[in-house]
């Protein structure tokens, strides 16, 4: 049987995104649990103990919640935006999800003469393609609060644009230091060149700025600003009930999978491990799971930011380290002759 | 394959730039612009330009309109209700718009398509890589209007500086 | 001569024609005025006998005497450590008083707060209107004559009530008045469903109007602030309260003196012992009943515990308002601990009632003092913890260094009391300058301010000095506690304290005793008097007036959330929405302690 390659590849395109897909929303319905057991450590608490319990764990939680959340009443405000305001939740999933397309899990294998890249697309501009899909993730949250016809939904809205946008410079300056040493925007590239050292031995400040960047990108305390729930009372979401709500929920912690996923590529070797011991993928995991607890506790620790103070950093402290590593990078790379 | 990504994102753009300037609200309108934006974007990846589609989506609907949006969120103008305009305008429009589709016919239609080829054919492109292509070319053959554009982009910076200052004083 | 006698003499000297009475009553000196003096006298007590807090108005209703109603001012000099209550009585047929607010900003929300439930005028008030009921209410239930009963409510399951076609039985409520200001001028907005969420764009102002509760995560309760923002910035913010209100005043008016113990535990619902406390203190003093040492012993234990719980919440829940969530959480588990002190003697978690005129319900139950010593022991290594986390946080200090300063003149104008004043740098504690319950037998520090304004971050350092003072006094006070073993904890006057089981079996006496408190309950003298506690949140007192019968004729609560909140726009404005949750938090109020 031979198939015309292009029908192959569209197959295989397919699969991919099927498992990268669910894969996800199976992480993210886990991922809400592992906070909770995160958060409930860091405050002294229990945490869900009671839906499907086995042993101290509640693994039938994120069930339960997906459940609740669907049979809730989708609430429509009165004056909304009816098309922005259906379509922001989407929006946010989407570029959430789409994101994924470039980001290699494993080593490439081959099962049977047939060989199986762990990425559904090679760009080779994977870098960037990932930037500009974040850049859009605020149009989710834009759109959301402005249709909601909320004043506390329209200022969420309002500082969300303004944080993006300060922040996005950061976070692309903090990854070109390790462009510079990789030579190549292809994530690919990237990981296969750190297979003796990590990234992150020649660049600590990029994955510092990076990953503070990143944070504010996501709107992850202290950067949430847009929600800031005791402020905003839910900023951009206040409006937001029932699946389209679940949907910003799934965004965000679809975003911290993201982000972490391009630190570990692009800073910790990605699914390479030290001494060729545990399949690839494992070692991606770990270090995903590493850069998640990070976010959880820092999220649990550390105040709020102010709006003023969140733009303030962002232009003068941040932009400046990003640059200055830009150029000792530059200095040193030009020193060595590499 | 690459014909029918073509026809669907070149009709998705010509929709949504109808949408731009038929839509009365301005959120939707510059929603559209948005996917203007992405559409063009897909249509460089066909023309093997990533860089440029990357690029072009993450700095003009990432940035400039999420920019645009804020600014009308801030002043929230409402619905436009087409009045306000002046009188003259439209037959103007016609006018010029008229003039507009029968240059862009005559040059079309007078043109040589496709077009002559530089040295970056689309293998020599997958061998070299886009980016690198780009960045050599920027720091190479314009790098006098690379910097000049940089230059530019300085000036604006300062007189924006400069005007905002000046209202927060007052 | 005593302070108060030379306040007396030069206000006579000053003013021949205008006291036109002293009475002194339970050690209160009352100087009535005739209206006409009211402005005059009030603005040189203030500058010249440097009474420099108006600490509350109130009115009483004595229908059907002439005249009718008496509005009281009290004042206080923290300089000279002396209160005087001026007392201006009216005639029913005109109800007509200059208003203070310009000599005593702080008078704001007390001269409305009498507006409202009296329907006293006060002229030259710059806001004249009902602060703690609906504007569509009518009458003034505090009065005596104010009809008893049914109460429309806004909310029906009846059907004849919710049905559209039939003329309803109650009319419909009408949409709360949003009170704020556009453009820096105080107006009333009407709120209606159809008002565009928009930027205000009605008025050529580029403000926008935001309201702010009564049902936001950070507002403490149902505490509405009608916001005018620029952008973010707050230009001015109005706080709206009364969506508490439960009318706790006028029902103490019609249940005996004791019944009325559980009513004052659901006002300032974190700190119920002081409640507590000042109203026994209040019928203590118009009854002139002794305490006995174990009984003062163990109010002071257990107000102690009460504060450092109180101020955990405060902290903790300031801190969860600017983002921090997980303090809050620690700070309720340590919080667990005190209420299960509270349970352990009292029975009840939060509302304890414990408290009777002249000591305690019952005995210490034992194992008291373990309980208290494990708390004790356990909170300065959670405050270790809890500074640990702020104290060197750049963002925590960013979040609350400068932001919301006040100096100590604005806090004293504005009647604010307790810790708030305190990080202003004013050294004033009612446990140290007006000792209660034996405070003056414990060595202990008051935490104030050296800095030039208060801010919020001040007024968290003050809070957890506090708590370590508390932990002071509870060392001392648990070792008093051990000798007094096996003593009274209930006073041996029968005509407050039921007599002992013990003695209704062999004496007629303490049955009639024991018949008449529960049947009746007690008579104080005609009079009214006045006693205050240092609460968590600053100076909670209790005037209670009496008629002679056996219900008080008037209790009247001067809360410290109540005079606190009033600064509120004062101090936010200029500043960011992100910061006015920081300085409610800061304010630490209780709704339920402000509405009443």
């Amino acid at each position: 049987m031979s198939l015309d390659p292009l029908v192959i590849t569209i197959i295989e395109a397919l699969v991919k995104s099927i498992v990268v897909i669910v894969g996800l929303l199976t992480a993210f319905a886990y991922l809400t649990l592992v906070e909770r057991y995160v958060v409930a450590k860091i405050q002294s608490r229990i945490g869900p103990n009671r839906v499907g319990a086995i042993g101290p764990i509640a693994v039938l939680q994120p069930i339960a919640d997906a459940l609740k959340m669907i049979f809730k009443e989708d609430i429509w405000p009165a004056q909304a935006d009816q098309v922005a305001y259906t379509i922001a939740p989407g929006i946010a999933v989407g570029t959430a999800l789409v994101a994924w397309a470039v980001i290699p899990l494993n080593p490439s294998l081959t099962i049977a003469g047939y060989k199986i890249d762990f990425y559904i697309a090679d760009v080779n501009v994977a870098l960037l393609y990932l930037l500009a899909i974040g850049s859009l993730g605020v149009y989710g949250i834009v759109l959301g609060g402005w249709s909601s016809n909320n004043k506390y939904s329209l200022l969420g809205a309002l500082r969300s644009t303004a944080q993006m946008v300060s922040y996005e410079i950061s976070l692309g300056l903090g990854l070109v230091g390790v462009l510079m040493i990789s030579g190549s925007l292809s994530l690919v590239d990237i990981v296969q060149k750190q297979a003796t050292v990590w990234n992150v031995v020649w660049q600590p400040l990029g994955l510092i700025v990076y990953f503070i960047a990143a944070t504010a990108e996501i709107n992850r305390l202290p950067f949430d600003l847009p929600e800031a729930e005791t402020e905003l009372v839910a900023g951009f979401a206040t409006e937001y009930s029932s699946l389209k709500w679940a949907l910003f929920y799934m965004a965000e912690y679809i975003n911290m999978i993201t982000i972490s996923v391009i630190a570990s590529t692009l800073f910790l070797g990605g699914y390479q491990g030290p001494f060729g011991i545990l399949p690839g993928f494992h070692w991606l995991f770990l270090k995903i799971a590493f850069f998640i607890f990070v976010l959880m506790w820092i999220r649990y620790t550390f105040p709020r930011f102010r709006y003023d103070q969140l733009m303030r950093f962002g232009w003068k402290v941040l932009l400046p380290l990003a640059l200055a590593n830009i150029f000792v990078t530059a200095i040193v790379m030009v020193v060595l002759g590499r | 394959m690459d014909l029918i990504v073509f026809y669907l994102f070149a009709t998705l753009a010509v929709i949504a730039a109808l949408g731009v300037v038929a839509l009365r609200n301005p959120v939707h309108a510059a929603l559209c612009l948005a996917v203007v934006f992405i559409s063009l974007a897909a249509l460089y990846v066909l023309l093997s330009a990533p860089f440029v589609a990357a690029a072009q989506v993450m700095i003009y609907a990432g940035a400039i309109l999420i920019l645009f949006v804020f600014v009308i969120m801030l002043l929230s103008p409402g619905v436009d209700q087409g009045a306000g305009a002046l009188k003259w305008q439209r037959p103007l429009a016609a006018v010029f718009g008229l003039a507009l589709a029968v240059e862009l016919i005559l040059v079309l239609a007078s043109a040589v398509l496709p077009a002559a080829r530089g040295q970056y054919t689309p293998e020599r492109l997958a061998q070299i890589g886009d980016v690198q292509a780009i960045g050599a070319l920027l720091f190479t053959d314009f790098l006098l209007p690379f910097e000049i554009t940089s230059l530019l982009l300085l000036v604006a910076m300062v007189g924006v500086i400069v005007l905002a200052k000046k209202r927060v004083r007052s | 001569m005593s302070q108060i006698e030379t306040v007396l003499s030069r206000l006579r000297e000053r003013f021949p024609n205008a006291i036109a009475d002293v009475c002194e009553f339970r050690g209160d000196t009352t100087v009535i005025i005739p209206r006409e003096f009211l402005l005059d006298v009030a603005r040189f007590l203030r500058s010249e006998l440097r009474f420099e807090m108006l600490l509350d108005i109130t009115a009483l209703d004595w229908l059907p005497k002439e005249p009718r109603f008496d509005v009281l001012y009290y004042l206080l000099s923290l300089e000279h450590n002396t209160r005087v209550r001026l007392r201006v009585p009216l005639s029913s047929w005109d109800t007509n008083v200059p208003s203070v607010t310009a000599i005593y900003p702080g008078a704001n929300f007390y001269e409305r707060e009498v507006f409202d439930l009296f329907g006293i005028t006060f002229n030259n008030h710059p806001f004249l209107h009902r602060l703690l009921l609906p504007d569509y209410t009518t009458g003034h239930p505090l009065r005596k004559d104010h009809p008893l009963g049914y109460e429309p409510v806004e909310f029906t399951h009846t059907y004849a009530e919710i049905q559209p076609d039939k003329p309803s039985a109650v009319p419909p409520p009408k949409p709360r008045r949003l009170i704020g200001s556009v453009g820096g001028a105080v107006t009333e907005i009407p709120l209606t469903l159809t008002e565009p969420a928009t930027p205000w764009s009605g008025t050529q102002s580029e403000t926008l109007l935001i309201n702010m509760g009564p049902h936001h995560p950070s507002t403490h309760g149902v505490l509405r602030v009608a916001l005018e923002v620029d952008g973010e910035k707050i230009v001015n913010a109005m706080p709206d309260i009364g969506y508490l209100h439960t009318g706790i005043e006028k029902n103490a008016e019609y249940k005996t003196y004791l019944k009325a113990i559980p009513l004052f535990d659901r006002m300032d619902y974190l700190g119920t012992w002081f409640n507590n406390l000042a109203y026994c203190l209040a019928v203590e003093k118009l009854m002139q009943v002794d305490v006995p040492e174990r009984a003062q012993i163990a109010r002071v234990i257990l107000c102690e515990v009460a504060r450092v719980a109180s101020h955990l919440i405060a902290v903790g829940s300031q801190a969860m308002d600017i983002g921090a969530v997980t303090l809050m959480t620690y700070a309720f588990r340590e919080r667990e601990v005190a209420l299960d002190i509270f349970e352990m003697v009292s029975g009840a978690r939060m509302m304890a009632s414990f408290f009777r005129f002249g000591g305690l319900a019952l005995d210490l139950p034992a194992g008291f003092s373990d309980a208290v010593r494990a708390f004790m022991n356990m909170i300065p290594g959670r405050l270790k913890e809890y500074e640990d986390l702020l104290n060197k946080n750049p963002i925590w200090i960013e979040r609350t260094r400068g932001i919301a300063e006040y100096t100590a003149e604005q806090a004293l104008a504005y009647s604010v009391t307790g810790p708030l004043l305190r990080a202003a740098g004013v050294k004033w504690d009612l446990r140290k300058v007006a000792p209660y319950s034996g405070y003056e037998q414990y060595d202990f520090h008051v935490p104030f301010s050296t800095r030039a304004k208060a801010d919020v971050f001040e007024c968290y350092l003050v809070r957890m000095e506090e708590m370590r003072q508390s932990l002071r006094i509870l060392d001392q006070a648990l070792k008093q506690l051990e000798k007094t073993k096996g003593q009274p904890y209930v006073t041996s006057n029968r005509k407050v304290a039921p007599p002992p089981k013990q003695e209704l079996q062999t004496s007629m006496e303490s049955l009639i005793h024991h018949f008449k408190l529960w049947t009746e309950g007690f008579m104080p003298p005609v009079g009214y008097a006045y006693a205050a506690v240092e609460s968590p949140r600053g100076e909670l007192g209790f005037l209670v007036s009496s008629n002679g019968t056996n219900m008080p004729h008037r209790v009247h609560v001067r809360t410290p959330s109540f005079a606190n909140l009033q600064t509120l726009p004062l101090i936010s404005k200029g500043y960011y929405i992100a910061d006015l949750v920081g300085i409610i938090a800061m304010t630490d109020i209780i709704l339920g302690d402000v509405d009443r």
